[in-house]
C-alpha cells in the first residue's frame, strides 16, 4: 500500500484532509501548487506531470462525505481519494492533484479549506495553475501565459519574469474564490494561466503553465516528456474532460467568456 | 394564450427537456466500446454565421477521416494511424483501439451543402465549419 492510517486528519467545514506526514518538520513547504480540472485540464495535466516527472510522494488526501461523490481511486492496489497531495524530496513543494471535477457545492467549502490549511502550515505561496479558454487556440502555435496575484508584490514579482497582466473579464471555479479570499486575507495567492482550448484536453498549454510556473518558483522542470505524450494524455483524459466541462457548466465557466459591466 | 402560443411553449419546453436528457446521458455513457471504438471528444461553437466543430483525434489517421451528414446528423468516421493497445485501461484488461467513430445532431439551420473540413495533422484535430441558412 501506498498509504496506510493518517497520521493527521483534519476537518475544515465538510472538508477532511488526511495526512501521511508532518508538515511542521523542518523544513516546512513553502509553495502549495494547485492543479485542479478546468478549462483544457491544464492544471490536473500540469500538476500530474510535475508530481511524476520529480517523483513526488503521496502525503495527504482530501476527502468529504457530504460534498463529493462517493468515489475512490486505486493506484497501486491502495484505494484513496481522487485529490492527492504530493510533496517534492526537498519538503518545498506540495501539489494539490485533483483526478475529478469539483461539484460546484464542494467549491467555496473546498477553496477556504485549502486556504486555512495553507495558513495552518505555513505555505508562503498559493499556486493555481488553470488554463483560459482562447477561442482561436488552433490558430495559436505558442499559447501566452497570463497571470492574477492577490497583491501587488506578487504581481511585481509576476511581471518580471515577463508573464502578461489579467487586467479584466471573469474567472469561475474555485481558482477564482481563492484569488479574492487570498486578496481579501493578505495571502499570496498567484494564479497562472495559459491559454487554452476550453473542453479539449491541451497538454501543450500544461506545459506553458508549467514554464511558467518553474521560472516562479526557481526549479528546473523539463517538459520535453510532457509534450511527447500528448496524444496519450489527450486519449487518456476524454472522459475526465467530459466530466469537467459539465462541472464547468455547472460552475458558471462561461462567465469567463464574458465582458465585465464595469470594464473602462 | 392563444393556442398556438401554448402549443410554441410545451414544444419549446419539450425541446428543453429533450436536450438536458441528451446532456445528462452524454456526461455519463463511456467513451470507449470493448470492439475497439473510441468516441472523440467534439466542441461544438455557435456562430452567428456558421457552426464550428473542433474534434481532437489523438493518434487518428486523418487521411482516413470520413465526414458525412444525413437527415441533419453528421456521421464522422476516422481510422487511428495504428492499433494502440492498453495492458490496463482503468479497471480492464488488455484493451485496444483502432478507430473513432461519433454522431453530432446539427441545429436545423445547419447547411452542410456548404460543409468543409480543416485538418491539422500536427495536432491531430479536425475543425468542421457549417454555414447557417440566413431566414
Amino acid at each position: 500500500m501506498l498509504i496506510q492510517r493518517p497520521i493527521r486528519s483534519i476537518s475544515l467545514d465538510r472538508i477532511i484532509i488526511h495526512e501521511y506526514y508532518n508538515p511542521y518538520e523542518e523544513p516546512t513547504p513553502k509553495y502549495l501548487v494547485l492543479g485542479l480540472p478546468d478549462a483544457g485540464l491544464v492544471g490536473a495535466i500540469a500538476s500530474r506531470y510535475l508530481v511524476t516527472s520529480k517523483n513526488m510522494k503521496l502525503v495527504g488526501e482530501i476527502d468529504s462525505p457530504t460534498l463529493f461523490p462517493p468515489v475512490t481511486v486505486v493506484h497501486k492496489h491502495t484505494p484513496m481519494s481522487p485529490i492527492q497531495l504530493y510533496m517534492s524530496d526537498d519538503r518545498k513543494i506540495l501539489v494539490l492533484v485533483s483526478e475529478a471535477p469539483i461539484p460546484a457545492p464542494a467549491i467555496y467549502p473546498l477553496s477556504y479549506a485549502i486556504i486555512e490549511y495553507a495558513r495552518e502550515i505555513g505555505i508562503q505561496y498559493i499556486l493555481s495553475l488553470s488554463g483560459i479558454a482562447v477561442p482561436n487556440r488552433l490558430q495559436i502555435a505558442k499559447p501566452k501565459l497570463y497571470y492574477l496575484a492577490s497583491n501587488d508584490k506578487l504581481a511585481e514579482e509576476a511581471e518580471k519574469l515577463g508573464f502578461n497582466r489579467l487586467e479584466e473579464g471573469f474567472i469561475a471555479g474555485p481558482y477564482a474564490v481563492i484569488m479574492k479570499e487570498s486578496r481579501r486575507r493578505n495571502i499570496n495567492n498567484l494564479a497562472i494561466f495559459s491559454e487554452s482550448f476550453f473542453d479539449l484536453p491541451d497538454p501543450e498549454a500544461a506545459a506553458t503553465a508549467l514554464t511558467g510556473l518553474s521560472k516562479f518558483i526557481g526549479i528546473e522542470i523539463n517538459v520535453d516528456k510532457l509534450l511527447e505524450e500528448a496524444e496519450l494524455l489527450k486519449l487518456q483524459t476524454r472522459e475526465l474532460m467530459r466530466q469537467t466541462k459539465k462541472a464547468m457548466t455547472e460552475m458558471q465557466k462561461h462567465y469567463e467568456k464574458q465582458m465585465p459591466l464595469m470594464y473602462q | 394564450m392563444s393556442f398556438e402560443e401554448f402549443f410554441e411553449k410545451i414544444r419549446r419546453r419539450m425541446k428543453e427537456i429533450f436536450e438536458e436528457m441528451e446532456e445528462e446521458l452524454s456526461s455519463t455513457r463511456t467513451m470507449w466500446s470493448p470492439d475497439g471504438v473510441l468516441e472523440p471528444l467534439v466542441s461544438f461553437t455557435a456562430y452567428p454565421e456558421h457552426y464550428e466543430l473542433v474534434v481532437d483525434l489523438p493518434y487518428g489517421d486523418l487521411n482516413a477521416l470520413s465526414v458525412e451528414v444525413r437527415d441533419g446528423l453528421l456521421t464522422l468516421r476516422c481510422q487511428l494511424k495504428r492499433e494502440i493497445r492498453f495492458e490496463k485501461w482503468g479497471v480492464f484488461r488488455e484493451i485496444k483501439f483502432r478507430r473513432y467513430e461519433t454522431c453530432v445532431r446539427l441545429p436545423p439551420d445547419a447547411d452542410p451543402s456548404g460543409l468543409r473540413v480543416e485538418r491539422d495533422h500536427t495536432r491531430n484535430i479536425i475543425r468542421i465549419i457549417i454555414p447557417r441558412v440566413r431566414k
